[in-house]
C-alpha cells in the first residue's frame, strides 16, 4: 500500500504538471476532469480541498466528470477505512487544473505491475452523424496487445500506457483483447456498445501475472452532430413553390376581356 | 350614355377585376407557411427543471461539487428500451408504421424506403425522454410510389393531436404548437435534431416548390409538438 501511495503521489504531481503548463485560463472555461480507478483490489477515499469527494472509490469505477474552474486544488487520498480525512494521508498532491481541457486521470498499473497515474487528454471533437468514437487505452500490467472487433483486429501492437482512437459507425461490437500478433485471448470477449455521438473509452486494467485483467469503460456523450439534410420527397405532387397555372391564365383572360371591352368602348358611338 | 357603352364599361371593369383579383385572392387565401415559429425556438432553448435541489452556497474558496460515479464495467447501465412503433395524426387521418432510421451515405437523414412509413431518428431522443427533440420524418411523396405518409403535414395546425405508440404498448400524446417552412439551405438542423431543450417531437418532411431537374423539393417543413400526457 505504501509503495502504491508513493507512486500515486508522484504520478498525480506529474500528471497535473503536464496540464498545468499551458493555456490562458478563462474563468468561464472550466476543465472537465474524470478519474478512472484501474488498480485492482485497492479501494480509497479521495479528498479535494479537505472535503471528501470520492468515498470508498472502488477499482473499476469511473468518477466524474467534475467541472472544475481553472485553479489550484489540494488532493489527498486516504485508505477506504479512513472516512474522516484526518491523520497522515497516503497521497497528498496539489493539482493545477487548466481551463477548457477534457482530461482523464487513470490510476493503473504499469506494464511491469507498478501503480501509477497517467493523464489522458480525451478527444472530444465532434463526430459525423451516425458515428461513434472508440478509444482503447492499455493501462494493464501486460505486454503489447491487439484489439479485435467481431474477430477482426482493429488495433495492433498497443502498449502500456498508450491509446488508439477510432471513429466507427455506431453499433454494438463483440470485442476482445489478444496478445499482439496471436489469437491468445487476454481479455473478453465482451459486447461493447459504441453509442452514436459518444466516445467510448475502454481501459484494459489489472495484471496478467495476478490474473486480474479486465476492462473499465468511460463514456463521453454530446459529441454528435446533426444530419446534413432531410431529403423527403421526389415526386413533385406537393409542389407549391410556383404560382399555380390557373392564376396567370385568369390574369391573361381578364386582360383580354378588359382590352376587348376598352376597344369596343372606344369605337362605339356616343 | 348608351346602353351599349354601359355594357362595354362593365365588361372592361370585369376584365380588370379578374386580372387583378385572381392573383390577389390566391395569395391571400393560400395557407401560411409558418405558424408560431417562435414557440419552437423557445422550446429548443429551454432548460428542463433539474430534479435535484439547487446547490447551497459555500464559503469554501474553491467549492468542490459532488462527483458522480459510474460503474465502469462493460455493459453497465444497458438494457432494452421501448422504441416508437406507430405514429397517428388523427386530424389528417394518418396512421403509419414507424421504423428506426439513421443517416445515409451522404450524412443526410435516412427516410424509410416505403413512403407509407415514418422514420424515427434512432440516434436522437426517444418519446418520453425528459429533454430534446424526438425526430420523426416521412416522405411527402415519391416519384415511384406517389403520396407519402407526410403528404399533408403542412395542413397540421397548432392544437392538432399527435399520438405515438411504443413497441411496448405505451402511448405518448402530443399537441402541435408550431409549423415552420424554410428553404433547404436555411433549415435549422441543429435545432430540429437538438438533444437538449424541452421534451418535444419534430415531424419533418419536404415542401415548397419542386425542381424537376434535380427531382427535389426546395423547402423543408417541420411541425413541433409538445407532450400532453403519457399513459
Amino acid at each position: 500500500m505504501k509503495r502504491i501511495a508513493a507512486a500515486v503521489v508522484l504520478a498525480v504531481a506529474t500528471g497535473f504538471a503536464v496540464f498545468g503548463g499551458g493555456g490562458v485560463a478563462s474563468a468561464a472555461d472550466d476543465a472537465s476532469v474524470t478519474v478512472v480507478h484501474g488498480i485492482p483490489k485497492t479501494p480509497v477515499n479521495v479528498f479535494v480541498n479537505g472535503k471528501i469527494t470520492l468515498k470508498n472509490f472502488q477499482p473499476g469505477t469511473v468518477a466524474g466528470p467534475l467541472s472544475l474552474p481553472a485553479g489550484s486544488y489540494k488532493v489527498t487520498v486516504f485508505a477506504a477505512a479512513n472516512t474522516a480525512g484526518t491523520g497522515t494521508p497516503v497521497i497528498s498532491a496539489t493539482a493545477q487544473v487548466p481551463a477548457g481541457a477534457n482530461v482523464t486521470l487513470a490510476a493503473h498499473l504499469t506494464a511491469d505491475g507498478k501503480p501509477t497515474i497517467t493523464p489522458f487528454v480525451n478527444d472530444v471533437s465532434k463526430l459525423a452523424p451516425g458515428q461513434a468514437r472508440l478509444i482503447v487505452r492499455h493501462t494493464a500490467a501486460a505486454p503489447a496487445v491487439d484489439v479485435r472487433a467481431g474477430g477482426t483486429p482493429v488495433i495492433s501492437g498497443l502498449t502500456n500506457p498508450n491509446q488508439k482512437v477510432l471513429n466507427l459507425p455506431a453499433a454494438t461490437v463483440k470485442a476482445d483483447v489478444v496478445l499482439a500478433g496471436t489469437s491468445t485471448v487476454a481479455i473478453g470477449p465482451a459486447d461493447v456498445t459504441l453509442k452514436e455521438g459518444t466516445a467510448t473509452i475502454v481501459y484494459a486494467i489489472g495484471s496478467a501475472e495476478d490474473k486480474t485483467l479486465g476492462l473499465v469503460v468511460q463514456t463521453i456523450s454530446g459529441l454528435h452532430s446533426s444530419p446534413g439534410g432531410v431529403p423527403a420527397g421526389t415526386g413533385g405532387l406537393a409542389d407549391d413553390g410556383g404560382i399555380p397555372g390557373w392564376v396567370p391564365i385568369s390574369v391573361g383572360l381578364g386582360l383580354v376581356i378588359a382590352a376587348a371591352g376598352a376597344v369596343r368602348l372606344a369605337t362605339t358611338r356616343r | 350614355m348608351t346602353r351599349r357603352r354601359t355594357t362595354w364599361v362593365v365588361v372592361t371593369a370585369l376584365g380588370v377585376l379578374v386580372a387583378i383579383g385572381v392573383p390577389v385572392g390566391w395569395s391571400l387565401t393560400r395557407p401560411a407557411e409558418t405558424v408560431d415559429a417562435q414557440v419552437a425556438e423557445t422550446l429548443a432553448s429551454m432548460t428542463p427543471a433539474p430534479s435535484t435541489a439547487a446547490p447551497t452556497a459555500s464559503a469554501v474558496a474553491a467549492p468542490v461539487p459532488p462527483v458522480p460515479t459510474q460503474d465502469g464495467r462493460v455493459g453497465a447501465g444497458g438494457g432494452p428500451v421501448a422504441v416508437p412503433a406507430r405514429l397517428e395524426l388523427p386530424s389528417l387521418d394518418v396512421s403509419s408504421a414507424v421504423e428506426p432510421v439513421g443517416v445515409d451515405g451522404e450524412g443526410d437523414l435516412e427516410i424509410p424506403e416505403n413512403v407509407a412509413e415514418v422514420g424515427w431518428y434512432r440516434f436522437g431522443p426517444r418519446p418520453g425522454d425528459a429533454v430534446g427533440s424526438t425526430v420523426l420524418s416521412g416522405h411527402v411523396d415519391s416519384a415511384e410510389q406517389g403520396k407519402g405518409a407526410f403528404f399533408r403535414l403542412r395542413d397540421l395546425k397548432p392544437g392538432d393531436p399527435v399520438v405515438i405508440r411504443g413497441s411496448d404498448g405505451r402511448t405518448w400524446r402530443y399537441r402541435v404548437v408550431s409549423r415552420e417552412e424554410w428553404p433547404k439551405s436555411e433549415v435549422p438542423l441543429d435545432r430540429i435534431f437538438s438533444r437538449s431543450g424541452a421534451a418535444r417531437i419534430t415531424l419533418v418532411t419536404c415542401g415548397g416548390g419542386f425542381r424537376e431537374d434535380i427531382r427535389s423539393y426546395q423547402d423543408n417543413i417541420a411541425v413541433t409538438a409538445v407532450p400532453v400526457g403519457t399513459r
